[in-house]
């Protein structure tokens, strides 16, 4: 995997107050997803991510650069602040065009990504209203517009979605899997893990500045070995089902119901319940229609990391 | 470094914004405080059948007091302060950092943009005064003369005030009351202590090229002391300017500016 971004050992201090703690991880391509509670830590990070703040302890990279001061750096990453904060008495407009200009691109050029970029947020017809009258739904996607305008390689957005109509946020969801698609990476924090969950599986949990976890969303759950993980079957013959996982001592739980031609399990050992349901469906003749894991969601394991 | 296609933009930007913002439009108005009170005692003497003022005595006496001893103060400290002071408080701060843009370049744009507002207001209200009391005269070589190097002084001045604000605003977050402290605190008081503390005032150079003798200091400080060699004068404003930008621009590159709460 090609590493984008590089951070070693981060550990950052408000005075005595612990912002981030010895975080080292590395982001490839695609849409990484950095999760955690308000206060997490996660604005932390991605404020060291984008030379806002100089670490107290450690470094970090973005395509093998220093961030801090490197200036140059920012023409390859395009940036939505988590602030609701712009210029007053400047239009959509200006402030669109003015971070167009900013990226170096001729006053041609500048107008031609304004326009596109507003055009992809369905900003174009309120482009010449003030900023401080726009709603903060259509601030929110201004930002974003701001920090797509450069076809930057990497894409960092700090709660991007907040304040944004159900709509957008489907296009703008999807805008994000069109940019995964052609290579192109984005780093988006949520403490909402909905939001989460439907950009991407590969996620970073941050919690009282630490990483958590870090990883698809599968491989995390899988880290958790002394985490019960539930597992719903659907059968044609749920009892002789649940009789022949009973002797097993990696199965902790079964509850069966029978309405549903279900049972729902609770294992510690999740590979070695897969490995022995395909000797019992092959030793009993169990026709098998459904398997899921009702847990197996970001909620679940955020909840029971942060409780761990 | 500094790029002057950044310089430019950040410039074109924040001028054109400034312009439009309420700030600005208030000190406009407020530079013409002096010509509004001029036409008042005029219009007043004028009913009352009194002679009217002398237009050249109140704009060298009048004009000039308001203009250089609390206008100049005044604009500098609320334009040169915000340069970094209101991209910091408002947040805005993040656009400029994470672009492609240095900080020099930043901090120069900015400046020179907020620079431009604060000497056009000066040179409109002062301007103004000028024609409106020397309306028989305007084309006068002596008083034309006069009026540039009140405009030179304004220039300097205001490039002098505004880095030291300017300075003061990247470096704290209430820079705003220290500014004011400067100005009506120190500055007077330095004219009264021994040694050297009246140098360690910016009033002090410019006064010294004003081509009109105007009151040293402010209220119980208001004395006359000597003046430096204009050359001399000159010469330390600028230095003062520039020391106080190489300065901002040195705490803007080292400084990192915690925008909120973190999380």
């Amino acid at each position: 995997m090609e590493i984008v971004v590089k951070g070693e050992n981060l550990s950052k201090w408000y005075g005595n107050v612990q912002g981030i703690s010895e975080i080292s991880l590395g982001i490839g391509k695609g849409i990484q997803g950095i999760l955690g509670p308000n206060g997490a830590g996660k604005s932390t990070f991605l404020k060291i991510l984008t030379g806002q703040l100089k670490p107290n302890i450690g470094n970090i990279k973005i395509f093998g650069e220093p961030v801090f001061n490197n200036n140059k750096l920012f023409s390859d990453i395009g940036y939505c602040p988590e602030y609701d904060a712009f210029y007053r008495d400047v239009t959509g407009w200006e402030f669109i065009l003015f971070k167009a200009r900013l990226f170096g691109y001729s006053e041609k050029e500048a107008i031609k990504r304004a326009e596109a970029a507003l055009e992809n947020i369905g900003l174009t017809e309120n482009k010449n209203r003030l900023i401080s009258k726009y709603s903060m739904g259509m601030r929110q996607r201004l930002k974003f517009a701001s920090a797509i305008i450069n076809d930057s390689k990497l894409i960092v957005l700090d709660e991007p979605l907040r304040g944004v109509d159900p709509l957008w946020r489907i296009r703008i969801i999807k805008m994000l899997k069109e940019f995964e698609k052609e290579g192109r990476t984005v780093i988006v924090s949520s403490h909402i893990l909905s939001e989460i969950e439907s950009m991407t599986n590969n996620v970073i949990l941050i919690h009282q500045g630490k990483v958590f976890a870090h990883g698809d969303i599968q491989e995390i759950r899988n880290l958790i070995d002394s985490h019960p993980h539930k597992i719903s079957v659907v059968c044609d013959k749920p009892r002789l089902l649940a009789q022949n996982l009973v002797p097993y001592d990696f199965i902790l739980n079964i509850q069966l119901k029978d309405k549903e031609d279900k049972i729902i399990l609770e294992t510690d050992k999740r590979d070695m319940f897969f490995d022995n349901l395909m000797k019992i469906i092959a030793g009993s003749e169990i026709d098998i229609s459904e398997i899921s894991s009702p847990d197996d969601n970001l909620q679940s394991v955020f909840d029971y990391l942060i409780d761990r | 470094m500094l790029n002057l296609n950044n310089v430019k933009t950040i410039y074109l930007f924040f001028t054109k914004k400034l312009f439009k913002s309420k700030k600005t439009k208030f000190f406009i108005l407020f530079s013409f405080f002096p010509l509004i009170i001029f036409l008042l005692v005029n219009g007043i003497k004028a009913v009352n059948h009194s002679s009217p003022l002398e237009g050249s005595v109140f704009f060298a006496r009048g004009g000039m007091s308001f203009f250089f001893q609390l206008y100049i103060q005044l604009v500098s400290l609320l334009f040169g302060g915000s340069v970094l002071g209101d991209e910091i408080e408002s947040k805005t701060l993040i656009y400029l950092q994470a672009s492609p843009a240095s900080k020099l370049s930043v901090l120069t744009g900015k400046f020179l943009s907020y620079f431009t507002v604060s000497f056009s207001s000066f040179f409109l209200g002062s301007t103004s005064l000028y024609v409106v009391t020397n309306f028989n005269n305007i084309f006068d070589p002596g008083s034309m003369k006069t009026l540039a190097q009140l405009e030179f002084a304004g220039f300097l001045s205001i490039l002098a005030y505004s880095s030291f604000f300017m300075m003061l605003g990247a470096l704290l977050k209430k820079s705003t009351i220290l500014g004011v402290f400067f100005i009506f605190g120190w500055e007077g008081l330095a004219q009264i202590l021994p040694g050297a503390a009246q140098k360690m005032t910016i009033i002090y150079y410019m006064t010294s090229i004003i081509p009109i003798e105007l009151p040293r200091g402010r209220g119980p400080f208001n004395f006359w002391v000597e003046r430096l060699p204009y050359f001399e004068a000159v010469l330390m404003l600028l230095f003062i300017s520039t020391l106080f930008f190489a300065a901002t621009a040195y705490i803007f590159y080292r400084k990192e500016y915690v925008l909120a709460d973190h999380s």
